[in-house]
């Protein structure tokens, strides 16, 4: 994330993960309490259309950016306007102060208060999942009659990584991905032709060479590393490689090929020169400023970009080295197992997710809608150029590994990072250190 | 048939009781520390006493915990980043304390000259405000400032031909610019508690003293040194403790990086507790510190008594 995008990648990850731990607390508290006149508890599967005058009180736990409260508060009001006795609290917290979501959801749980309806991401899901505290939604899907309308407008490619033994459990809203943003007119001055879609490492490698130029403080950088766990991602995937094996069971940082990817990060900035030191870099600050020419994100800083009136740029598929890829982090919403109100929770879920409420989100421009109908909407591709290379990379895309331990994996490899990137270590004997790290938790959550 | 005689008699004895000016004074006192007692229990003696218990538990969060005895406090000696956590928690403790309480005291000496008011305030204020700003809108300056290729700091070491330092991503500068970051925060405070303990002095003293021909340097030692002794107490009591459980400076600034070169004894309990959902581990780790804190306290208190002087 970019102080200066609002919204981004790695709060929402932080977020998902602790909205993960809030929930599992939510599981060692008292049952909620029961709505007024709460709605006969269902069991997972839907039996017709909510009745009209249902009643019901609702708690989600929610979160986002600055745009986003609008836009749920009115996807409750057209939904109050069809159930009108359905009383919905959001827990809505806003990411610029994303502790205040952890906490709320401690404090909620305090108060014996676990949610009906959570908002997660694919790296919370399955912590819950293996604690048995989310529903299938798989029988409420099914037994409804617009759920195939919703299934059919959502890529498999983000409803898959969203099941687990088969299971369907988070109903996908938004997804974010990683591309190369680069800055048109620098690359115009530096007499670059823009890059291709199928450009390579190598191509790369000698387009940040060429527009790294100047110093001091009218120094220009070729890229600025896009240093999360997320952002650094694609390189591993790029390679043929990833920090896990396919099945997310075990460490998999002893593959030679990320050595290989790791050793070229960390060259970038050691001994190529093309990127800065990545400790406190602010690449949503220089990449704008026109000191940064070129950089990682997926679709959430555009809007940021824009309102600081930076327009100058365009977005471009991943350089490859082995194949053609990217990496995918999915958000959506989850009903708990403990709701005494699942079916309205589905109906409330369908609203959340619907075209309408999609279409104010992607207007909004955070993050990459989750339907189809609306992520390739001419509103949506307006803007940046090429965009139409976010839905476009599914395709061959990979979702970010997110076993139950994701908040373990994540610190663990980033730790080490820290040193090889900082040459404190080298490559070798930081990966090293990481795989031995990262074998034992990997162990540990086999159990 | 007996109750009401008996209620009545109860009233009766609670009337008398309140008719004594003594108790009433005691009922009142208790009454006001009632709200902060209360607060306290389950704010702090509450969590600290289920700390106590999960230490002996392998609790995971989200299963109910499991006693394991011994367990977690014998892994503490095993656990290798603890150790690094230590080292860097304690040296923390040793720069930040001695710094803060350093020049805030120069700060204060000197804003405790005869100085126009309107400059007074000014200063004051100026030295102030960084405790008053959230560390989180601070630190994004700090992280500009102190940017190893893009920083301003650098940039202009860079106009004196020194060649950038790698103030957060080195394992060698990073304590220190942590240390600058929480000075340029907390040393404010300090001054404004050693300020006021500079205004209790009386004024007699220093004429006295002054008819007496004594030096600026014979008065500092021998009169506002010994009287601001109480003030100090409190100022290194209050930083050791808040040092010790160092969390949010470096957080903000480095979280705990390069590797583990920053990392706090408080942020490993919390990536322990809360990221790798050991809370049982997590809380032994906390008694740990709570008690090292608690002794070190102790022994502030018990030496004090040969150098704090009270009027």
């Amino acid at each position: 994330m970019t102080k200066a995008t609002g919204f981004g990648r790695r709060e929402f990850l932080r977020l998902a993960s602790m909205a993960g731990a809030g929930a599992a607390l939510a599981a060692c508290a008292p049952a909620p309490a029961a709505a007024p006149t709460a709605q006969k508890p269902a069991e997972g599967a839907s039996k017709g259309a909510l009745a009209a005058d249902t009643k019901a009180t609702l708690n989600i736990f929610n979160f986002g950016g600055e745009n986003d409260k609008k836009i749920y508060d009115e996807a409750y009001a057209r939904f109050n306007k069809r159930f009108p006795n359905v009383t919905i609290n959001d827990n809505f917290t806003p990411v610029t102060t994303w502790s205040e979501y952890s906490n709320k959801i401690t404090t909620q749980v305090a108060g014996g208060k676990a949610p009906d309806i959570i908002h997660i991401a694919i790296e919370g899901m399955r912590l819950l999942v293996s604690k048995d505290l989310l529903l299938p939604v798989d029988d409420l899907l099914n037994a409804d009659p617009a759920g195939k309308d919703l299934i059919d407008d959502i890529a498999p490619q983000l409803t898959d990584p969203m099941k687990v033994g088969g299971k369907f459990y988070v109903v996908p809203d938004s997804w974010n991905n990683m591309v190369i943003h680069y800055n048109t007119k620098l690359f115009e001055k530096a007499k670059i032709d823009p890059p291709k879609a199928d450009w390579t490492w190598d191509d790369f490698l000698a387009t940040a060479k060429k527009l790294t130029q100047g110093e001091g403080d009218s120094k220009v950088w070729g890229f600025g590393i896009p240093y999360f766990n997320f952002g650094m991602t694609p390189w591993w995937l790029t390679n043929g490689t990833y920090q896990l094996s396919d099945d997310w069971t075990q460490s998999n940082l002893n593959d030679p090929k990320m050595l290989e990817a790791v050793t070229f990060v960390h060259d970038l900035v050691q001994v190529h020169k093309v990127s800065p030191d990545v400790k406190g870099t602010d690449n949503g600050a220089l990449f704008p400023a026109g000191r940064m020419a070129m950089s990682g994100w997926g679709h959430w800083p555009i809007q940021g970009f824009l309102k600081a009136n930076f327009k100058d740029f365009a977005v471009q598929y991943w350089p490859r080295k082995a194949k053609a890829t990217t990496v995918i982090g999915i958000g959506g919403f989850g009903i708990f197992k403990g709701s005494q109100n699942k079916e309205v929770a589905w109906e409330v879920i369908k609203e959340l997710v619907g075209r309408e409420t999609l279409q104010a989100s992607a207007d909004a421009g955070v993050a990459i809608p989750a339907r189809r109908s609306v992520a390739e909407s001419k509103s949506f591709l307006a803007f940046p150029p090429n965009s139409e290379i976010f839905y476009g990379c599914l395709k061959d895309a990979k979702p970010v590994a997110s076993p139950a331990n994701f908040n373990e994996l994540e610190t663990i490899f980033m730790r080490h990072m820290d040193e090889i990137m900082t040459n404190a270590v080298t490559p070798e004997a930081g990966l090293k250190a990481a795989h031995d790290e990262l074998s034992a938790a990997m162990a540990k959550l086999k159990g | 048939m007996t109750a009401r005689p008996l209620a009545h008699a109860e009233k009766r004895g609670i009337t008398n009781w309140l008719q004594k000016d003594k108790n009433r004074e005691a009922l009142a006192g208790y009454l006001f520390i009632l709200p902060t007692f209360i607060g306290f229990i389950i704010f702090v003696l509450g969590p600290i006493i289920a700390a106590i218990g999960f230490s002996f538990t392998s609790y995971d969060i989200l299963s109910p915990p499991k006693f394991v005895g011994i367990e977690n406090y014998t892994q503490l000696f095993k656990d290798m980043r603890l150790r690094v956590a230590y080292g860097n928690t304690a040296l923390f403790t040793v720069l930040a304390v001695t710094f803060n309480l350093g020049i805030g005291l120069v700060l204060a000496l000197l804003l405790n000259r005869k100085l126009p008011s309107f400059l007074k305030y000014i200063f004051r204020a100026a030295y102030f405000f960084p405790v008053l700003v959230a560390l989180a809108y601070s630190s994004v300056i700090w992280q500009f400032l102190y940017q190893k290729d893009t920083g301003v700091i650098n940039y202009y070491l860079g106009l004196l031909r020194i060649d950038p330092i790698p103030w957060l991503s080195s394992r060698e500068w990073v304590m220190p610019s942590i240390i600058i970051l929480d000075v340029w925060k907390n040393t404010g405070f300090a001054m404004l508690v050693f300020l006021a303990g500079l205004q209790n002095i009386p004024q007699e003293y220093y004429e006295a003293a002054q008819i007496d021909g004594a030096g600026r340097f014979a008065i500092f030692r021998n009169i506002t040194l010994p009287l601001i002794t109480p003030t100090l107490l409190l100022n290194l009591i209050i930083y050791m403790i808040g040092a010790l459980q160092v969390f949010d400076s470096i957080q903000v600034l480095t979280q705990g990086g390069p590797g583990d070169a920053s990392r706090s004894v408080t942020m490993y309990v919390t990536e322990v507790a809360f990221q790798s959902l050991q809370m049982g581990y997590g809380s032994a780790i906390a008694i740990t510190l709570f008690i090292i804190i608690m002794i070190l306290t102790l022994l502030q208190f018990r030496i004090s008594r040969s150098w704090v002087f009270y009027e």
